[in-house]
C-alpha cells in the first residue's frame, strides 16, 4: 500500500516527476557513454600497443637490457620458440596458447645516407615469424616485405626517417655498429620499405633488417637473438606462462605489456579516478534535482501528511513513504538511460567515434585515431547501484521533513 | 468510570511573548454513545479543546484521561499508535488521501492497524454503504462532492473501531442539504452502534441535533445542556 500511495504520488506532478526522470536518464546515459568512451580510448590503445608494437611478452637476457651489447645474446632462439610453442596448451582444449613468437637480434647504431645520418635502434627479423607478430602489413605504407624483393641486403625503414635522411625507396643506406667483439663494423643496405606505425616517436629510431643479415654483420650465431616477443591466442594466459618462463629462466628477465608500457597503468588509475569523479558530479547534480523536486513534493503535502499523522500513520511508515517516492522517482529513469546507452553502443561499440579531426596530437603519442567503445556490462549494474544509493540519499532529508510536521499545525492551518 | 474526562484543562499559546488564554480551566466528562457539540464563538478554544482530547495537542496544564488512560504520559509516538486504535477523526477539509480511491482510504487506517485483508474489504465496503456512498467506491476524492468527502471520512474514522469520533466543524464547507445528509448519518451511527460523537459547530441546523450541547466561552463552559 505504501508502495502504492508513493507509486501514485509520483504521478501526481507529472511534468514535475517527468524533468527529474529525464534527468536521471540523460545521467545515466552520459556517464555509462563516458566509461564505454574511456575503456575503449585505453582498449584501442592497449590492442595497438600489443599488435603494432610490444605483443604480450617480451624477453631478453638480462644482461643485454643493461648494457645493450651484441654479445649478451639468446642462443638457439628457434629452437626455444618451438618448444614453447609445443608445451604450452590449453589445460582442457589442448589448443596452444601461444599465437606467434618472433626472435629478433638487436642493435643500436647509425644509419648513413649521402645526405645525412642519424641514430637508429636496428631489428635483426625472421620475416614470417615477425609478420605474424606485428601487423607490419598494416604499417607498410611503401615498397615491400622481405622475401617479397629480389634485392640483397634488404632494409625497411620509415617514412619518416626517410625524409630526415632524404632517400627513397630503393636507395642505399648504410649501418654503422658494434659487432659482439666490440668492433665498428658495417654494412650496405638497399631500401624496400617504408613503414607508418601508430607512433612517430617509434618512427624517429626503428629500422628492420633480416636477422640473418645483422646477425652475420654483428659476428653472432645465425639462430642468436636479444628479444623474443610473444604473441598469445588469449591474454588471459598472460601470468601463466610469465611465470614458468621465469622460474626456468633466471638470467632473462621476462616482462609482460604492461610492464614494457607502463602508461597503460597510468591510464587505468587515471581513468578509474576521472571517473569517479565523474560519477560524483553527475550524482550530486541528480541528488540535488530529486531533492528538490521531492521537498516541494512534501512541502506542498504538508496538510494531508499532517492529517495521516493525525490519524495514525506513524513517523516510521510516513518515512517509509516518502523514500519509496523518491526511490521511484530517483531510479525510474535508470532503465532508459541505460536502453540508450545499449542502442548507441550498437553503434559506437562496433563502428565506434572518429577522431581523425583531433588526431594529430593523438597519433603522435601512439594512439588510433578511431576510438571503439567499450563498456563492460557490469558497468550497467554498477551504476543501477549507484543511482539507488544516490537516490537513497536524496530520500533523506525530504522524508526526515515530512516526519517533523506537527499533525495540529498542518490540519488546523487555514 | 467516563469514556472522556478533562480536569482544570488550561491551553496557553505563545506564553512567552504574547500570550493567549485559550483554555481557562475546562473540567469535562463525556460517556459512552454520547452526541455531543461544543459550541461557542468563534476563538471560544473549540478547536483547541477537541485538538487536546484527540491527544494532537498538549494543555498547558491539567489532565485528559481517555478510559481511564492520562495521554499525557504516552510518547509522540505511542500516542500516534493510540489516536489509531482509539480516536476517529472528521477534519473540516483535507480529510482523505487524494491518490487512494474512496474505498482504499477507508482500509487504510486498518490496514494501520494490520487488520487482515479480508476483513478490511469487507468493513470498509460496509461503512461505505452506511454512509450511501457505496456507489462512489472506487472513485478518487476530487471526483467526490465535499459532502460526499467527508461521509466517506466518517466512514474512514468509524473503520479502526474507534471509542469516539471528534469532528471539528465537520460541516463548515457543506451546504444545507449535505449538512442533514450528514448529520443523520452520524446520528444513526450512534443510535444504532452506540458510536460517540463529539462535534464542534456553529451553525444552528447541527446544535439542534445534538443531544448534548457544551457552550465555550473565552475559554470556560459556561453552560452544559441536555435538551
Ligand atoms: N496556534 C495558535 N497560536 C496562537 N494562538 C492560537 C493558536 N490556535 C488558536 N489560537 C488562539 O486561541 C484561541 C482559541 O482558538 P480556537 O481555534 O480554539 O477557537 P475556536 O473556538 O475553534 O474558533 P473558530 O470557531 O473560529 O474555529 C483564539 O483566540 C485563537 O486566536
Ligand atoms: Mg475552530
Amino acid at each position: 500500500m505504501l508502495l502504492k500511495i508513493a507509486w501514485r504520488n509520483v504521478w501526481r506532478n507529472r511534468l514535475r516527476s517527468l524533468v527529474v526522470i529525464t534527468a536521471v536518464a540523460i545521467g545515466v546515459a552520459a556517464l555509462l557513454l563516458i566509461i564505454a568512451y574511456f575503456q575503449g580510448f585505453v582498449g584501442t590503445y592497449v590492442n595497438s600497443v600489443i599488435h603494432k608494437e610490444l605483443s604480450h611478452l617480451q624477453i631478453h637476457p638480462k644482461a643485454f637490457l643493461r648494457d645493450r651489447e651484441a654479445q649478451y645474446f639468446i642462443p638457439q632462439s628457434d629452437a626455444l620458440t618451438e618448444k614453447w610453442i609445443a608445451t604450452f596448451k590449453d589445460e582442457t582444449t589442448g589448443e596452444p596458447l601461444i599465437k606467434a613468437i618472433s626472435a629478433r637480434s638487436q642493435a643500436q647504431g647509425m644509419i648513413v645516407s649521402p645526405k645525412a645520418s642519424r641514430a637508429v635502434q636496428v631489428y635483426g627479423v625472421k620475416p614470417r615469424q615477425e609478420k605474424a607478430v606485428i601487423s607490419w602489413q598494416n604499417m607498410l605504407k611503401e615498397g615491400v616485405w622481405f622475401g617479397e624483393s629480389q634485392k640483397k641486403h634488404p632494409i625497411i625503414i620509415s617514412k619518416k626517417m626517410a625524409g630526415r635522411l632524404q632517400v627513397k625507396l630503393n636507395k642505399k643506406v648504410v649501418l654503422n655498429l658494434v659487432s659482439a667483439k666490440g668492433e665498428v663494423v658495417s654494412g650496405a643496405f638497399r631500401i624496400i620499405g617504408l613503414f607508418e606505425s601508430h607512433s612517430s616517436k617509434r618512427d624517429e629510431v626503428q629500422v628492420l633488417i633480416q636477422q640473418k643479415d645483422l646477425n652475420e654483420l654483428l659476428e653472432l650465431p645465425p639462430k642468436a637473438a636479444h628479444e623474443i616477443a610473444i604473441l598469445l591466442q588469449k591474454p588471459g594466459a598472460l601470468e601463466k606462462i610469465a611465470e614458468s618462463l621465469k622460474k626456468q629462466y633466471p638470467d632473462w628477465s621476462i616482462q609482460n605489456y604492461k610492464e614494457l608500457a607502463p602508461e597503460i597503468q597510468l591510464f587505468d588509475s587515471q581513468m578509474l579516478l576521472m571517473l569517479g569523479i565523474l560519477i560524483g558530479i553527475v550524482m550530486l547534480a541528480l541528488i540535488f534535482s530529486i531533492v528538490n523536486t521531492m521537498l516541494m513534493a512534501v512541502l506542498e503535502r504538508y496538510r494531508e501528511l499532517g492529517m495521516l499523522m493525525a490519524i495514525g500513520m506513524n513517523r516510521l511508515k510516513i518515512f517509509g513513504m516518502i523514500v519509496w517516492e523518491t526511490l521511484i522517482l530517483g531510479t525510474a529513469g535508470a532503465p532508459i538511460g541505460m536502453l540508450l546507452t545499449y542502442l548507441a553502443m550498437q553503434q559506437l561499440g562496433t563502428k565506434g567515434l572518429d577522431l581523425s579531426a583531433f588526431s594529430k596530437g593523438l597519433r603522435a603519442w601512439g594512439f588510433d585515431t578511431r576510438i571503439i567503445f567499450s563498456l563492460n556490462p557490469s558497468w550497467y549494474w554498477k551504476i543501477a547501484l549507484t543511482m539507488m544509493l544516490t537516490a537513497l540519499l536524496a530520500a533523506l532529508y525530504p522524508a526526515w521533513k515530512a516526519i517533523r510536521f506537527k499533525p495540529v499545525e498542518a490540519i488546523n492551518k487555514r | 468510570m467516563s469514556l472522556i474526562e478533562t480536569r482544570q484543562l488550561t491551553k496557553t499559546y505563545n506564553p512567552e511573548t504574547v500570550p493567549v488564554h485559550a483554555l481557562r480551566g475546562v473540567d469535562l466528562c463525556i460517556e459512552k454513545g454520547e452526541f455531543t457539540a461544543i459550541v461557542g464563538p468563534s476563538g471560544s478554544g473549540k478547536t483547541t479543546l477537541l485538538n487536546i482530547i484527540g491527544g494532537l495537542d498538549k494543555p498547558s496544564s491539567g489532565q485528559v484521561l481517555i478510559n481511564q488512560t492520562d495521554i499525557a504520559q504516552l510518547s509522540e509516538n505511542q500516542l500516534i499508535d493510540f489516536r489509531r486504535d482509539h480516536i476517529g477523526f472528521v477534519f473540516q477539509a483535507y480529510n482523505l488521501i487524494p491518490v487512494l480511491t474512496a474505498r482504499e482510504n477507508v482500509s487504510f487506517i486498518m490496514l494501520l492497524q494490520k487488520r487482515p485483508a479480508a476483513e478490511r474489504k469487507a468493513r470498509a465496503m460496509e461503512l461505505l454503504e452506511a454512509v450511501g456512498i457505496a456507489e462512489k467506491a472506487d472513485v478518487r476524492p476530487i471526483y467526490l462532492s465535499g459532502g460526499q468527502q467527508q461521509r466517506v471520512a466518517v466512514a474512514r474514522a468509524l473503520a479502526s473501531r474507534p471509542d469516539f469520533v471528534l469532528a471539528d466543524e465537520p460541516t463548515a464547507n457543506l451546504d444545507s442539504v449535505a449538512t442533514k445528509r450528514l448529520l443523520d448519518i452520524m446520528a444513526r451511527l450512534n443510535e444504532e452502534e452506540g458510536m460517540t460523537f463529539i462535534f464542534s459547530t456553529h451553525d444552528q441546523r447541527v446544535i439542534d441535533r445534538a443531544r448534548r450541547i457544551i457552550r465555550l466561552e473565552d475559554g470556560k463552559i459556561t453552560q452544559d445542556e441536555t435538551p
